[in-house]
């Protein structure tokens, strides 16, 4: 069975306690490969606290998370970054003193410039690489419409902007499962179609995708599975149009607003 | 007056080199240092030591000065990663305390060497060379090309792949992590070369001066410093050189005040400082980004330049 069915994440009874209130209540779900995977659930259901504890922000109380086959317990968030995870991350935090390039060319990982003594040494293959990877972040900017912003500081860009960002950093990373949090919360509706059919391409060319979102109209668009995140627990897993039509995802949605 | 321009010039020189240290801790990595004059102190007694009680020469006292400097920035760059930033804040104002009164209690040789006797005497490197006057010329130029490697390094520093990680850090944790770069380490890279460019200013400062005492390195010096890079603007290394000339033009400027300010000298060295603090809220309050704000590197060029081809 193992080998042919390898989920490509795997998330096995994860308990986490904030002062006594439970915000993850053991919840098990897999991401299987070839998917995008939606998350969804009312706010204060513990989708944060699962993001974070998949990307080493926050230790699990009990229960662990197997990536690609590699348990992440016990891991740094830059250390499990480095095993193919990546998160995208909440506008609030992207660097705005740097511009959109300087966030681009942030991205890829073990660059030989990052030692001290690499850049000293090996001044060439630095340069090289940051060509490289500059032409490589045009060719990204270009896909997310961004390719005049490249000089522009983050600060000033708009909402929707930084998610595109957000994005094309993800591309520039190429990593085997973007987590996206919120990717088309507050953004406007043409912007939010660019978004999904991004999204939808990158699925055909087998990019893996967990999503967190509150955007129904975009979730039944994207997302191929859902799990849905109750005060939590999962309350239910599945083929998307059939879950959100269960009567429990319904009671909790409906109960909550 | 050459005479004083020479002594202003390497004073500009030292201050320059430590406010450069700040810069890569401030303006590069966000790093709120209160105890910055710590550094200045070791290079400042570790050279002196290494070439009046070990008999080294005036280089490997400013080598040692250097890497006693950068390791004990290592060890303050250690509980970044456990403590908020405002609460490491206080603990570098407090270990450059802890670090000045040990200097202050312990006796270096004999009985007038050393703890609140300071240190006097010390070697000035090549000084048979030189007469007075060419000496203090040799070392203003000594140290003036010392400042310029300093700035010169920094500039490269910032374009390094190295160096834009620690401007991510700069505006927090989380995006450099989820990025996989090693938030912890890069902030230690970041303090020990911040604690070789201080070093190396203390032992300038210490075989320019002759004399150290541990009152050269109460924390008025720390506040000067920040002073001269907040004047100048954080984030951009010109803007630190321009602080430092602001400030040691103003903080020197007492001597020739006397000729017009009727009041007696110790009370216009108090003044000074009354002035610098003006200056920097009139800075902060109209120009928030200090005389030189950060420059962004421009990349359109490359592309343009790319598809050219």
């Amino acid at each position: 069975m193992q080998g042919h069915e390898q989920k490509l994440l795997r998330i096995k009874a994860i308990r986490k306690q904030f002062g006594g209130v439970n915000a993850l209540n053991g919840v098990s779900m897999d991401v299987e490969p070839g998917t995008v995977t939606g998350l969804i659930g009312p706010n204060g259901s513990g989708k944060s606290t699962l993001f974070n504890v998949i990307t080493g922000f926050v230790r699990p109380d009990q229960g662990e998370a197997v990536f690609d086959g590699e348990p992440l317990n016990g891991l740094t968030p830059d250390r499990i970054a480095h095993k193919g995870l990546f998160r995208s991350f909440q506008m609030s935090l992207q660097p705005k003193r740097m511009t959109v390039m300087e966030n681009m060319l942030l991205c890829p990982m073990r660059q030989d410039g990052e030692s001290l003594l690499g850049a000293l040494l090996r001044p060439g293959k630095v340069r090289r690489q940051e060509r490289a990877n500059r032409e490589k972040a045009f060719e990204i900017l270009e896909t997310v419409n961004l390719a005049d912003k490249g000089d522009t500081l983050v600060g000033s860009l708009s909402g929707g902007q930084k998610k595109l960002l957000s994005l094309a950093q993800a591309l520039m990373i190429g990593p085997k499962l973007i987590l996206l949090d919120e990717p088309v919360a507050g953004v406007n509706p043409r912007l939010i179609e660019d978004i999904a059919r991004v999204l939808l391409k990158l699925k055909e060319q087998g990019q893996n995708f967990l999503v967190v979102e509150h955007n129904m109209k975009f979730v039944r668009q994207v997302c191929d599975v859902l799990h849905v995140l109750d005060v939590g627990d999962v309350i239910a897993s599945g083929p998307t149009l059939e879950t959100l039509n269960r009567e429990e995802v319904l009671e909790a949605y409906l109960a909550k607003n | 007056m050459i005479e004083f321009l020479i002594y202003l010039l390497t004073m500009i020189g030292i201050w320059g080199i430590l406010s450069l240290s700040l810069h890569i801790q401030y303006g590069m990595t966000g790093l709120i240092n209160l105890g910055h004059v710590v550094f200045f102190m070791l290079g400042a007694y570790v050279s002196t030591i290494l070439v009046m009680l070990v008999g080294a020469p005036f280089i490997v006292g400013l080598a040692g000065g250097m890497i006693v400097a950068a390791l004990v920035a290592v060890v303050m760059a250690l509980p970044t990663a456990n403590l908020r930033e405002d609460y490491w804040a206080i603990c570098t104002l407090a270990f450059a305390e802890m670090v000045r009164l040990f200097f202050l209690n312990q006796p270096l040789k004999g009985d007038y060497m050393g703890a609140s006797f300071g240190v006097s005497g010390i070697p000035q490197p090549l000084s048979a060379l030189f007469s007075d006057y060419g000496y203090n010329l040799f070392y203003m130029v000594l140290v003036l090309v010392c400042l310029l490697a300093a700035f010169g390094f920094v500039l490269w520093l910032a374009r390094q792949p190295f160096g834009r990680a620690l401007k991510a850090i700069r505006e927090g944790d989380e995006v450099p992590l989820t990025l996989g770069k090693a938030v912890g380490s890069y902030r230690i890279r970041a303090m020990a070369l911040a604690g070789l460019l201080g070093g190396a200013a203390g032992s300038l400062f210490a075989h320019y001066n002759a004399f150290i005492s541990p009152n050269y390195f109460l924390p008025l010096e720390t506040f000067l410093v920040w002073a001269m890079i907040i004047l100048g603007g954080a984030g951009n290394p010109l803007g630190a050189l321009a602080g430092t000339v602001i400030i040691q033009l103003l903080y020197n400027s007492t001597r020739f005040m006397k000729a017009f300010v009727p009041l007696d000298a110790s009370m216009l060295g108090s003044l000074r400082m009354v002035f610098i603090g003006v200056l920097i809220v009139v800075v902060i309050l109209y120009l928030p980004q200090g005389l030189f704000p950060e420059k962004k590197r421009s990349y359109a060029r490359t592309r343009a330049k790319a598809s050219a081809d």
